[in-house]
């Protein structure tokens, strides 16, 4: 199943892999332009009181990839009516989905990890590790307090409603 | 299909209409407040020592609004004579100036350099800042004042200075500084480092930072070479937010709120504490402005939908004065709407910058 994926979405993956490198490089170059025009301390400036990110041109490029690469994956799948074929293996088939699904994650959290790998390189030539960290890990530490804090709303609701349980039983 | 293929189904759709309710009761309820708000910008407000009151100005359809808290109704130029620091620049357009006020002899250049304004709102406070602090020239002998080349931070065991054209640490400056932190009793690593990163000032008073034991210093740089210097902090005073405020009078050096939701003034000469006389005031929750001249302060102070007015004598800070806004009482539509969905979702707020779901049950 994986191999099967692999062959059908490989050219795929080659150009995303080069379009988003190609990408981050000109993000890279891009603040390079910019300490040369305006200096670097312009630029530090900017990031710690301005909160300027510089690497906001990336932001939907993430959603595109995905897009596209459900597109790739599946829709060969439907108009040629082969995933009902693979319907009728006899294997499960929420098991032979998932594992179509799972093969796409996997390519698509490779691919963003090395162009984080490359935009992390990057940026610590020009700024100090403080900003880098300002602008990776805040999103992170976003989602990280917005579970935390979804979590705990989560134990306000349920206490709250089986506070409401015991006082009318 | 067996038995677990069954299962991720109804978990799918489940999840799927979670995820749809989630997402109407937050477009409803915004839709529903944003068509039903009818909450108006509170009134420009001061306290004027002539009239012993408030002072309001509103701009309505009807055109301007001056009175007072017990509503008494002014002219436009009565009320420029009611708060003769504040419209200075009018009154003296209008030849209105006193020269005595308030039993002081005055010139308008002695008011306006009195004169200060100083503002903070949750959204500020809580707002996660990149470790890194530009530290200034303070003596550098010219007008204007000028951005280092550099930026510090305080580590575990050090203060580090780093060159921002190269981004590499200045070993020399860093071990000079570093010195005089070991020298001056400073337990690293730093609690609070809080200044004024601006050339948009008068002039640079450096920064305030408590040390791990919440110690006090003021540090400062003065032609190259470090100053530190250590504050002593009155009895039973944990410092949790300290406002540098750097005003053209240099009365004061800046304005601190404790662990016990007091407010503070540290003095610029002697370093000596005030306390103001307002109550409970907490700055990740509270917004505060305070328009002050020399004789007094008008604080207002905001917390959630409740607004308050405070008169400070400028001299000692106790309380001439306070009035409380009226809060407005929800409208019939807002009421109904309250009932028919008792809940509030949304994911952005005034107090902080993250995005995460909040929600709001209505009493």
């Amino acid at each position: 199943m994986l191999y099967k994926e692999w062959i059908k979405t490989r050219w795929f993956y080659a150009v995303a892999l080069l379009t988003t490198f190609a990408l981050c490089g000109y993000v890279l170059l891009n603040i390079n332009r910019l300490v040369s025009l305006k200096g670097a301390a312009h630029l530090w400036e900017v990031a710690m009181f301005r909160d300027a990110i510089f690497i906001d041109m990336l932001r939907y490029v993430p959603l595109l990839v995905g897009i596209v690469a459900a597109v790739v994956q599946f829709v060969p799948e439907l108009v040629h009516k082969r995933l009902k074929l693979t319907m009728h293996l006899p294997r499960g088939y929420v098991r032979s989905v998932m594992e179509m699904l799972l093969f796409g994650f996997g390519c698509l959290a490779l691919l963003f990890c090395g162009n984080l790998v490359m935009l992390l390189l990057g940026l610590q030539t020009f700024f100090a590790n403080e900003i880098v960290g300002t602008l990776f890990l805040l999103p992170c530490r976003g989602i990280w307090q917005a579970w935390r804090r979804t979590y705990l709303l989560l134990g306000f609701v349920l206490n709250r409603f089986g506070a409401d349980g015991f006082s009318t039983s | 299909m067996n038995r677990i293929e069954k299962l991720l189904v109804i978990v799918g759709r489940t999840f799927f209409v979670c995820v749809c309710a989630f997402l109407a009761v937050w477009i409803l309820t915004w839709a529903f407040h944003f068509a039903t708000d009818t909450s108006e910008k509170p009134p420009f407000t001061l306290y004027s020592t002539g009239i012993d009151d408030f002072a309001m100005f509103k701009n309505e359809d009807t055109g301007k609004h001056y009175y007072d808290a017990h509503a008494n109704e002014y002219t436009e130029a009565q009320f420029y004579e009611m708060l003769p620091t504040f419209y200075c620049k009018q009154l003296i357009v209008n030849e209105k100036l006193p020269d005595t006020l308030y039993g002081r002899p005055v010139s308008a250049k002695f008011i306006q350099n009195e004169n200060f304004t100083f503002k903070t709102a949750p959204s500020a406070v809580n707002k996660r800042e990149i470790a890194l602090y530009p530290l200034m020239e303070s003596m550098s002998g010219r007008v204007d004042l000028e951005m280092p080349t550099d930026v510090f931070r305080i580590t575990e065991n050090a203060i580090e200075f780093v060159d921002m054209a190269t981004n590499s640490v200045d070993e020399t400056k860093s071990d000079l500084f570093t010195k005089m932190f070991v020298q001056k009793g400073f337990a690293f690593p730093a609690h609070i480092i809080s200044g004024n990163p601006t050339t948009k000032k008068e002039y640079d008073n450096g920064y305030l930072i408590t040390d791990s034991n919440n110690k006090l210093f003021h540090l400062k740089m003065q032609r190259g070479r470090p100053y530190l210097r250590p504050i002593e902090l009155p009895e039973g005073i944990v410092p949790k937010h300290i406002f540098v405020t750097e005003f053209r009078n240099q009365r004061s050096l800046a304005f601190i709120s404790d662990t016990e939701k007091r407010f503070w003034m540290l003095d610029a000469k002697n370093y000596e504490f005030q306390k103001a006389e307002l109550p409970d005031f907490n700055p990740e929750t509270d917004g505060m402005m305070i328009i002050g001249n020399f004789h007094d302060w008008t604080v207002s102070v905001s917390s959630g939908d409740q607004l308050r007015y405070f008169a400070l004598a400028a001299n000692d800070l106790h309380c001439l004065k306070s009035y409380e806004v009226p809060a407005e009482d929800p409208t019939k539509l807002q009421r109904i709407g309250n009932i028919l969905i008792p809940i509030q979702l949304k994911f952005l707020s005034g107090l902080d910058g993250d995005v995460w779901p909040r929600v709001t049950f209505f009493e």
